[in-house]
């Protein structure tokens, strides 16, 4: 028995590092890694100068990481065990509570938080012609009970100039999607309705929408964690306003307000108004006012927007990660608009990247 | 490059037992030497070329040596390859922190050389350095053969972290060797265990450490923790490598010394220290301690013997004042015990010698894991409630319930308790069937876990690296 325990025990390990050496040869690399919603390394290119200052080995064990044969199957190997065996109650900076997947809580960074206020600030001195309002998008674990979210929302809303509409209470967890960061567009219309009632605006009746769905996906929190979970369905809300708005974006040019196929996408939340953009312009001529709004937003109102447009002839929706606000003069016409800031806590408190 | 990395374990190490297997005996030796320079290639492009200086200073002055046996310019020669060795040592290690030192003391802004530290330096020269007195002594041979030598050298799985190998325990090995089933399994489960030691406890244990330094509530409670953290960090980081190298020189036919036999089991620091590190430990004793006139020898001699021993211990872990602290401190242990303190402990019974070990420890690690000499104040004071923080606070629970189960596990493996329960199972049939179905599955289960977290993570420092 002796004898036979020794060789198991040999070519068990032999195996295992032969076999997956081989498939790391064998097997074809993958370009992208959906999970993590990221492009995986290539092979490095050889050069003296890489390999003498050790350059070349840091790239190489990276592309070696990054193409490892069941990359994902191992990477849930790890949660699996960090999560369930070691009950740590996070893996990857991620934990499960109430059924849902959310980042562990962030520590408030007052100083993102001021960059936040001094930007928004600006904004409402150098464009503002009509009124600011302020909004602030909590995360799911606000919820929780968390604190980080409640001294974001304190910090930011006393310091910025604009008349500041709540609307945490009008949100519940079960509003959000269990694997990803993003609220839920089919359990936002109330709040979409409200904050247009805020904002000096009719709504139109909600019976005007119908729900339709386009699939299931995993959300970022799912890729971040490698734990495995069943993915959420992504649907959206069709009304007349919808369908018959003009989108423009001045990076892409037309497009439609829904793109269900974009569920496949790296990031599928590219389903409502083509994912992240610069500036992007709705129109609807049969909009019940003829209200123009500019929001300065993050991706949260990629998915609030369309249930304003039966309601503002005009919505303009900025987002300052990807042009720079000395420069929306160029792009954004504010004569008669009312400005609307739209953030979600997370990314108040990590502000730098407005630019 | 490091043990615990994916281009060791799924690159190199297939490729190095495939060819090693492959060669016919005679080539063995080099295709160890070519393999053991490209491993150190890939972590110090330049520096491999001071191996091979070093290889062949140590091997030429040693070959002198045994050619002038007796005669004062063996001494010269003995002397010179010191010098070499120690001037190398000493430049690339200690430079910045003697130019550090006068200009803090005397006011001065000489440059420093910001020379990067060559990786596994200071082994690579003590193994070198060991060889040369041996030969000098006459309790070693001087190697005719330069490849065989530096096969000693630069034997990659003791390279960069030990154990600090000296050519007498390897010298017939490096000449005949072969390897059975028996090297094999022994070698695998050797490295696997260091593997899963170092990545699935070591690291983890660093992750808590990382999270003391960024709390925002600290805590006594807290500061207690990070020392038993880092105190596990430590032992599991450096005697898990030293598993895998003991694993890996077995894979390839070499039985290199233990280095490490539990020493948080020790009842007295005199013991833990023939516990810890146990090859470098021997190497002060031997080429140190001794020549110095060890213990045999007046009192204040004595005395003066033991602190330069335990300086040399503390700054050879790191060029930093906190590190010559740390080896003085466990000096001052030594001869307390030797002197009233270890007869009054035995008195006391084992449970309060484990106690005192285990505080003296503690004390030590946080000493030695500062980054600077106020940290060692800022660090022991917070286990006292200096600064007034609280005894708890939340910040601490949440660590403490998501790092339960690994404190738990990492305790329980340095106690005595696994592998008594072990032994006892060997004893029985069932015990016996029992381990042999457990043992494969367990490998390769490790294995596997350790690849997911190689895979997944970034956190997987080596603390051995800088000494």
């Amino acid at each position: 028995m002796e004898k036979t325990l020794k060789r198991t025990v040999v070519v068990l390990f032999f195996l295992l590092i032969f076999g997956l050496s081989l498939a790391h040869i064998l097997l074809p690399d993958t370009e992208i890694s959906v999970s993590e919603r990221r492009y995986l390394d290539t092979f490095p290119e050889i050069t003296a100068s890489k390999v003498f200052s050790g350059r070349y080995f840091t790239e190489l064990e990276a592309y070696l990481l990054d193409q490892f044969p069941l990359r994902e199957e191992f990477r849930t190997v790890k949660a699996l065990t960090e999560f369930y065996a070691l009950d740590m109650g996070e893996t990857g900076g991620i934990m499960l509570s109430e059924g849902h997947l959310l980042p562990v809580e962030a520590v408030f960074h007052e100083g993102q938080a001021a960059l936040a206020v001094e930007k928004m600030n600006d904004i409402v001195e150098t464009c503002l012609d009509g009124e600011a309002y302020l909004a602030i998008v909590p995360d799911k674990g606000y919820f929780l009970g968390e604190e980080t979210p409640r001294e974001i929302i304190s910090y930011v809303t006393e310091g910025v100039h604009a008349r500041y509409i709540d609307i945490t209470d009008l949100l519940s967890l079960d509003d959000f999607y269990t694997t990803d960061s993003h609220w839920r567009q089919e359990n936002i219309l109330p709040l979409a309705r409200e904050l247009c009632r805020e904002l000096g605006v009719p709504v139109v009746p909600a019976a005007g929408y119908s729900r339709a769905d386009c699939g299931t996906f995993y959300g970022v929190y799912a890729g971040q964690s490698a734990l495995p979970c069943a993915p959420d369905a992504m649907a959206y809300l069709v009304s007349g306003g919808t369908e018959n708005a003009l989108v423009h974006s001045i990076e892409t040019g037309d497009m439609a307000v829904y793109d269900p196929a974009a569920i496949g996408n790296v990031d599928p939340y590219d389903v409502f108004l083509g994912g992240p953009q610069a500036v992007v312009t709705i129109e609807n001529p049969n909009a019940v006012s003829d209200r123009h709004i500019v929001i300065f937003r993050d991706s949260f109102a990629s998915s609030l927007a369309p249930l304003m447009i039966d309601s503002f002839r005009e919505i303009t929706l900025v987002d300052l990660r990807y042009v720079r606000s000395d420069l929306l003069g160029e792009y954004v016409d504010f004569e008669n608009a009312d400005i609307l800031f739209l953030y979600s806590t997370s990314m108040l408190n990590t502000a730098s990247l407005l630019k | 490059m490091l043990f615990s990395s994916v281009s060791f374990l799924y690159v190199f190490l297939p490729a190095v037992l495939l060819v090693y297997g492959l060669v016919p005996k005679k080539w063995k030796n080099h295709v160890l030497l070519a393999s053991s320079l490209l491993f150190y290639f890939v972590g110090e492009p330049i520096y491999v070329l001071l191996l091979i200086i070093s290889s062949l200073s140590d091997w030429l002055h040693s070959l002198y040596i045994e050619n002038h046996r007796g005669e004062k310019s063996a001494k010269i020669a003995l002397v010179s390859s010191l010098v070499i060795n120690l001037a190398m040592l000493g430049f690339f290690k200690y430079a910045d922190f003697l130019l550090t030192t006068v200009n803090d003391l005397f006011g001065t802004s000489i440059p420093l050389t910001k020379v990067p530290l060559p990786i596994g330096i200071s082994f690579f020269t003590f193994q070198t350095m060991s060889y040369t007195i041996d030969v000098y002594r006459g309790d070693a041979k001087a190697e005719k053969n330069l490849a065989t030598f530096a096969t000693f050298v630069c034997l990659f799985p003791q390279l960069i972290a030990g154990p600090v190998v000296r050519y007498t325990d390897i010298s017939t090995e490096l000449h005949e060797r072969s390897v059975c089933m028996d090297d094999l399994y022994i070698g695998v489960k050797r490295f696997v265990r260091g593997l899963a030691r170092k990545v699935l406890i070591a690291n983890a244990m660093g992750e808590f450490c990382s999270l003391y330094r960024e709390a925002a509530e600290p805590s006594v409670v807290f500061a207690w923790l990070y020392a038993i953290a880092y105190a596990l960090q430590i032992y599991y980081d450096f005697a898990g490598y030293s598993d895998m190298a003991i694993g890996l020189g077995r894979m390839f036919g070499f039985k290199f010394p233990e280095n490490f036999d539990s020493p948080y089991r020790s009842k007295s620091i005199t013991e833990f220290w023939r516990r810890w590190h146990m090859t470098l430990g021997g190497w002060f004793r031997d080429y140190l301690y001794i020549p110095l006139g060890g213990n045999r020898v007046p009192k204040a001699r004595w005395l003066l013997n033991i602190a330069v021993v335990w300086a040399a211990t503390g700054i050879w872990h790191g060029a930093a004042w906190n590190f010559v602290l740390w080896g003085l401190y466990f000096g001052a242990l030594l001869v307390l015990e030797k002197l009233f303190l270890g007869n009054w402990l035995k008195k006391l019974g084992a449970v309060v010698q484990h106690i005192y070990v285990i505080f003296t420890v503690l004390v030590s690690f946080v000493i030695f894991n500062a980054r600077s000499l106020p940290q060692i104040g800022q660090d022991l004071g917070r286990m006292f409630g200096a600064e007034g923080i609280p005894l708890w606070s939340s910040e601490t629970g949440t660590r403490l319930s998501g790092y339960f189960l690994l404190f738990f596990a990492a305790v329980l493996f340095v106690t005595p308790l696994a592998e008594k329960l072990i032994a006892v199972m060997r004893r029985k049939s069932l015990g016996r069937g029992i381990i042999a179905v457990l043992e494969p599955v367990l490998i390769a289960a490790a294995v596997i876990t350790v690849t997911g977290f190689l895979v997944d993570g970034s956190f997987n420092p080596f603390l051995y690296f800088r000494f």
